[in-house]
């Protein structure tokens, strides 16, 4: 799949230093929740999720973000070994979440949105491409398990 | 899906803007575009791609024209958009995946450039009227 150049990892691993992994997770996963409201289904125990500001303001959804980019923080830190880095996070996924794999890719690119929104011209077109690869890998090591 | 009221007036506001940059904006969805995902240059062999070619500023303005009228018919974007839909299916064949990539491309250059505009609500409303 994807490779990364020594260029690619220090352009990922020096945008990645400046993230607040917190605000960043909160964000992501409720710009997920609400941008894509099916996703919703994974999430019933959460409380209120019947309106953008609930889902943002939603404090399981923020506790629950800050652990998603805090996994997705590994990825950053093991560009060359993904599946390994997620093989149980997949299992998990496949047999005790019953997520689709297609969910992942969602949330990735919601998370390019959101480093967007943050960083503004500083993630250019080739800091956008970089992430890209990275969300596309984690995507498919998170799928990688699957049976 | 149909948009509500508040949708639709996020979009038309969030035009208002966009159109105030909108050759830099198409010019910059498009470079991301072929960065983020190299296969879509394929429909642009004729094209010198190099930021800051001619060609892509041209190409990058039509675009961004495109989706301005989209906005601006947000209620039949379907008969709004027929001809150009037509195009892209029988003339130039460009497999539908790609359309999503290229609002996503867009997403990304609007969330960058508008960041007090770009709330869940402004992100999620574009989504709705495709």
């Amino acid at each position: 799949m994807g490779h990364f150049t020594e260029e690619d990892k220090a352009t990922i691993t020096s945008l990645w230093g400046k993230v607040n992994v917190e605000d960043a997770g909160g964000e992501t996963l409720g710009r997920l929740l609400v941008v894509y409201p099916w996703t919703q289904r994974f999430f019933d125990s959460f409380g209120n999720l019947s309106s953008a500001s609930a889902i943002m303001g939603n404090p399981k959804v923020k506790a629950h973000g800050k652990k998603v980019l805090t996994s997705l923080g590994d990825a950053v830190k093991n560009l060359d070994d993904l599946k390994g880095t997620f093989a149980q996070l997949s299992e998990l996924h496949c047999d005790k979440l019953h997520v689709d794999p297609e969910n992942f890719r969602l949330l990735g690119n919601v998370l390019v949105c959101v480093l967007a929104h943050h960083f503004g011209k500083e993630f250019t077109p080739q800091v956008q491409a970089a992430y890209q690869k990275v969300v596309a890998g984690v995507a498919n090591a998170l799928a990688h398990k699957y049976h | 899906m149909s948009l509500t009221k508040t949708e639709r007036t996020l979009i038309v506001s969030m035009w208002a803007k966009i159109s105030t940059q909108a050759d830099t904006i198409g010019t910059e969805t498009l470079e991301r575009l072929f960065l983020s995902y190299p296969q879509t240059k394929t429909y642009f062999p004729h094209f010198d791609l190099h930021p800051g070619s001619a060609q892509l500023q041209a190409h990058g303005s039509k675009v961004v024209a495109a989706v301005g009228d989209a906005a601006k018919n947000i209620d039949n974007i379907g008969a709004a958009l027929s001809k150009l839909s037509e195009l892209h299916a029988y003339v130039l064949r460009v497999d539908p995946v790609n359309f999503k990539l290229l609002s996503h491309c867009l997403l990304v250059t609007l969330a960058a450039r508008f960041p007090a505009d770009f709330t869940a609500e402004a992100h999620a409303a574009p989504g709705t009227s495709s």
